[in-house]
């Protein structure tokens, strides 16, 4: 028995998955989106009553508490506000469910995008009916004494402790696709594409659902909010296509001290990049040994009154 | 849900401590880098009574209050640890360290006040040895002391944590005679953050502390030095915030331990207050952003109310300061606000209980 395909939902049942307005989190329906908002939202903290709506506990602690509410708890900033009578799905502004769609609509693709990257698969509805996928390995037609010579050649390399490079680079050039760790390489590199899958095909995506804002460009390469978020590697184990054709192994001795060459010059760095990307913060004070007291206390205003 | 109340005379420059009185849940202590501790009855009429005001030399960094309500201790940037008398206003100067003082803690049971000074050292007043005292020398910096019941907890500068055992602290403070005491701590500790420690907070069970870094993160540990206790310790992250797509990480200025619950407030320079539950893990509540950083925490004895200090220009010691933002705010807690999760059982069983007297 094969194994069961995981079902992704697609763009579709993720635009009809209702939401809460306040805290912008989705639920499977909507009975379960109200019952989260009269949990979180409209939860009175006296006493705990559930009320259907923002404006229902603002009386509620009016007239039984003589409190008067501010705001809705556990909101978004900026959603806090009493204004809106909000219930379920009901009086969320068009605008705001816009600004929610295409939010989803992006974040769809991006993940999309981030799968067919990680599994090698060609993306939903791209190559259904048309050319076939480029990342199928390509047909390599050798004779008998052809793979010989190639099988004679692997034992000499052995034999000379010729380190082999993964077979796959060697075999066949393997899209960009199918390289997990590196990522698509940016559009700045197009050498790096195989000629069919030059920018992904726009027509794979149904036109009605692609967005006028400016989700498309997710199709088209580097995931938009982290630009450059995994530079590309030249060098290691993923030769640009067209670099080793397959069956020409002879080059292959010479450029291995190259390839190992660069390896180890790209290393390092990398190691640093890294590091300082995961750091994408900005802390709001930092010293390494002066605490926030002590530099206030050097303030004029403060200073002239410590004691000398 | 219903607004914290702020109160109406507050300070002009920032407020380095808030402190509820140990018996009379209404009465607050605040000091004042504007060179003052202001003495509050928080309900006697709306926005709070400012009973009194008590002058200093200097910026008053802490405030606490000693064996009654009528009695209290502060320290600040005239190096000098002073007791006052909240009654008459009579301040004795206790004594006088060689830098700016930055906490004093005062144990009702051991009778011991405790100072910590940017001079690296610790002054120990047993209240029966008058005017004695006697000084412990630490590794670095104190940056903020807590005391359990039978605990003192010192966070320092380089990450450096002490945990000293009170009974040994009062024994050696009863003799003192102004002179330095090497008093070995119970345990040496590591932070288990990265990052300087800004605060730290013993649980009121006596079991453990937390203890706060200026990168918004705050670590829960046991006293317990078992392996056990000790794997049990946790770190998390919070007071963050995504700003296109930047992570921006506020200092976590404040730490305090519900007294009844056991559940802790974190104040952070983002101006959030959360309440988290430090056994279930879990954020109880976060309240609405206040106007400017937290700097300060404190809840009253009963439980029943947080008080809040709030200050902006902190945390990079800029000048300029913008009017009206420096401010105590006071929140009354509703019966099962700060509760953990295991509210629901009790009350559960409570239920059971009541139907089973009925059915008997």
């Amino acid at each position: 028995m094969t194994k069961k395909r995981k079902r992704y939902p697609d763009l579709i049942q993720k635009l009809e998955r209702p939401w809460c307005y306040y805290c912008e989190r989705d639920f499977d329906d909507l009975k379960i989106l109200i019952s989260h908002q009269k949990a979180k939202h409209f939860k009175c903290d006296r006493c705990g009553r559930r009320l259907n709506t923002a404006g229902g506990l603002s009386v509620h602690m009016n007239q039984v508490h003589k409190e008067t509410l501010t705001h809705v708890e556990n909101a978004n900033p900026g959603r806090q506000g009493l204004e809106l009578e909000i219930f379920g799905m009901e009086g969320v502004p068009a605008e705001i469910i816009d600004q929610h769609n295409q939010q989803v609509t992006q974040a769809h693709f991006a993940e999309e995008q981030e799968r067919a990257r990680l599994t090698g698969n060609p993306m939903r509805g791209l190559y259904g009916n048309g050319p076939a996928a480029p990342n199928k390995r390509p047909k390599i037609n050798e004779s008998l004494d052809e793979i010989e010579e190639r099988a004679g050649k692997f034992r000499t390399d052995r034999k000379n402790g010729v380190v082999m490079p993964p077979a796959d680079a060697v075999q066949n050039p393997t899209p960009p696709v199918a390289q997990p760790p590196y990522g698509a390489p940016p559009l700045g590199a197009p050498s790096a594409f195989p000629p069919g899958a030059a920018g992904y095909p726009p027509q794979g995506i149904p036109p009605s659902l692609s967005p006028a804002n400016g989700a498309m460009p997710v199709i088209s390469g580097s995931i938009p909010g982290q630009p450059g978020a995994l530079p590309p590697r030249p060098g290691f184990g993923a030769p640009p296509p067209g670099a080793f054709p397959p069956g020409q192994n002879g080059d292959l001795s010479n450029s291995i001290d190259d390839l190992i060459g660069e390896v180890t010059k790209e290393a390092a760095p990398k190691e640093e990049k890294k590091s300082k990307k995961d750091k994408n913060q900005r802390l709001i004070f930092y010293a390494e040994t002066t605490s926030p007291e002590e530099k206030m206390a050097l303030l004029p205003r403060f200073a002239e009154f410590m004691r000398t | 849900m219903s607004s914290p109340f702020e109160l109406a005379q507050n300070p002009t420059e920032p407020i380095s401590a808030v402190k509820f009185a140990t018996s009379n849940p209404t009465r607050l202590l605040v000091s004042s880098w504007d060179r003052h501790v202001y003495l509050y009855d928080t309900h006697a009429e709306p926005g709070g009574k400012l009973l009194q005001k008590f002058e200093h030399r200097a910026p008053v960094l802490d405030v606490c209050f000693g064996r009654d309500d009528n009695e209290a201790f502060s320290c600040g940037l005239d190096f000098e640890v002073r007791k006052i008398n909240l009654e008459t206003g009579e301040q004795t100067v206790m004594s006088t360290h060689a830098m700016g003082v930055r906490n004093v803690r005062f144990s009702v049971e051991h009778n011991l006040l405790i100072s910590a000074s940017w001079d690296s050292t610790l002054r120990l007043h047993h209240l029966s040895n008058h005017a004695n005292f006697c000084a412990v020398r630490l590794p670095s910096k104190p940056f903020s002391i807590s005391a359990s019941p039978t605990k003192l907890v010192v966070a320092m500068a380089n990450r450096a944590v002490n945990i000293y055992e009170l009974d040994k602290l009062a024994e050696v403070a009863r003799t003192g005679n102004q002179e330095v005491v090497a008093v070995e701590p119970w345990q040496q500790r590591e932070s288990s953050m990265k990052y300087m420690t800004r605060a730290v907070s013993c649980m009121p069970n006596d079991a453990g502390y937390s203890s706060s870094s200026i990168e918004g993160r705050v670590a829960v540990e046991w006293f317990d030095p078992s392996d056990e206790s000790q794997s049990r310790k946790y770190a998390f992250k919070c007071h963050r915030q995504q700003v296109d797509g930047q992570d921006v990480v506020y200092p976590v200025h404040a730490l305090a331990y519900h007294p009844v619950h056991g559940t802790f407030a974190t104040g952070g320079g983002d101006g959030v207050v959360a309440l988290w539950d430090a056994v279930a893990k879990r954020r109880i509540r976060q309240y609405q952003k206040f106007p400017a950083s937290v700097q300060t925490i404190d809840f009253s004895s009963d439980g029943k109310y947080i008080a809040i200090g709030v200050s902006p220009g902190f945390e990079d010691g800029v000048d300029d300061v913008p009017d009206g933002v420096t401010k105590v705010f006071i929140r009354e807690l509703g019966p099962t606000e700060a509760s953990g999760k295991k509210q629901k059982e009790s009350k559960e069983s409570d239920r059971h209980q009541l139907g089973g007297v009925k059915a008997s």
